[in-house]
Formats: C-alpha cells, structure tokens, sequence
C-alpha cells in the first residue's frame, strides 16, 4: 500500500476536523445534559404530595438549562421531556403512559418555550412569574387530561385539577427559583458558553 | 364541552413547542442585546485618546 492510497485524515488540521464535526448534539452539550437529565432524577425524589400524583423538582436542571442565555431552547426542552418521563419512572407512570407523554411535552413547551422568551426578553423575576401564570394555565387544561386518563366526568376532573393547582404552584415556584438562582451564578462562567 | 377540553389540552402542550420551534427554525432565536459595559474603554478598543 502506497502512502497515496492512505486516508488523508491525518493531513486535516485538527481544528478542521472539530469544526466539520459541530452540530446541535455536540460533545459539550451531550455532556452538559446528561449531567442534568441525571440531577433531574434526583430532583424527582424530591416530592410535594397533591391528589393527583406528586409534583417533584424533577424539573430543576430543565429550569436552570432554559435560564441559561446562550444555551439552545432545544436543549432545555429535551432534559424537561426526559426528566418528566424519568420522574414518572420512578412512580410507575401514575395515569398511564401516554398521559405522561403528554404531560412531558407540556412541560417542555412550558420550560423550555414560555418561561425562556420571558427570560430572553424580560429577565428572571419575570420568568418566575410566567412560570407561576403559565401553572394556571396547565390547571385549566388538565381536566382533559385526568378525563381521558381515569374517565371520570368534566366537572370532577376540574375539581381535582383546581386541587393539585396549590402545590404545583409551590413546587414550579421553588423549581424555577433554584434554576434562575443557579444560572444566574454561572452566567458569567465559562460554562455559559 | 369534552371536545373543547381536549381541544385545549393539545394546544397548550404542543402549541408553544411546535410554533416555536417554527418561529426560530426560520428567524432564530430572539435574544436581547447584552447590556454595554461601562468603565473606561481600553486603549486597544479604538476609542480617541489624548
């Protein structure tokens, strides 16, 4: 074999190799997630107990990857899907699977959409605010939810959503008070990049 | 009255998600600019001294 049928890899700067390599799931962010979709399952142990199930901090690590300014939206609603579906886990999956699907992507339209514009634009006192505006909103959309999980009638299901609301409340309020609190110390870190 | 509520529970978890993910697919991510920093700009900044 002649040294011209070699791969010419080695003859590529190193530099431009890295950068032929660069995408969304790059070796720091796959790094960084997984260091944080682990916290979440640490967080889901952390439980405040409600009629329908227990709100935990699983959602933490998400709430800390959306305050980050320079990180992608993407990658805090990624960790919110897996931290829900790993929290659901490890109480095995009250009110079904698919409910729990549903309710990882609503938290992560949540986490990773609405309380990140609000941080983008306004900062992170409003972004804890929208996070306790927008657990109203989920209130109002979960009796569909408990309707299709358990079967029970429109009027009960609100009833038990209206139940759960003081401390979803409390437990998205402590959530998203730890993750701007945490992102706020690091924002000026290299880890912020 | 069921299918407005269910109507409801879909639009308020995918909705965000998907009209985002839209939004800055095709206009990027709305960032606010970074606060200028204050303080006296360093010789290498370009600004006139005498």
């Amino acid at each position: 074999m002649s040294s011209n049928d070699a791969p010419a890899v080695n003859d590529t700067p190193r530099e431009a190799r890295v950068v032929r390599s660069q995408g969304f799931f790059t070796p720091i962010r796959i790094s960084r997630m997984a260091v944080l979709i682990a916290l979440s399952v640490v967080g889901a142990f952390i439980k405040i107990p409600t009629p329908i199930g227990s709100p935990a901090l699983d959602s933490v690590p998400a709430y800390f990857a959306t305050m980050m300014k320079k990180w992608d939206w993407k990658e805090a609603g990624i960790i919110a899907i897996l931290a829900r579906l790993l929290a659901a886990a490890t109480e095995g999956f009250p009110l079904g699977l698919p409910v729990q699907v549903a309710l990882a992507f609503g938290n992560a339209s949540w986490v990773a959409v609405v309380v990140r514009v609000v941080r983008l634009r306004f900062g992170y006192i409003a972004a804890i605010v929208a996070t306790e505006v927008w657990a109203v909103v989920i209130t109002l959309a979960s009796p569909a939810m408990l309707m299709f999980a358990l079967g029970v009638p429109l009027e009960a299901a609100f009833a038990m959503g209206i139940a759960s609301l003081p401390a979803l409340l409390v437990a998205a309020g402590i959530a998203a008070v730890l993750g701007a609190a945490a992102a706020r110390a690091v924002q000026n870190t290299p880890l912020s990049k | 009255m069921d299918v407005i509520a269910y109507i409801l529970w879909g639009v308020i978890t995918l909705g965000p998600l998907i009209a985002y993910g839209i939004y800055t697919a095709l206009r990027g991510e709305p960032r606010r600019a970074d606060k200028p920093t204050t303080g006296t700009p360093s010789p290498s900044s370009g600004a006139a001294t005498s």
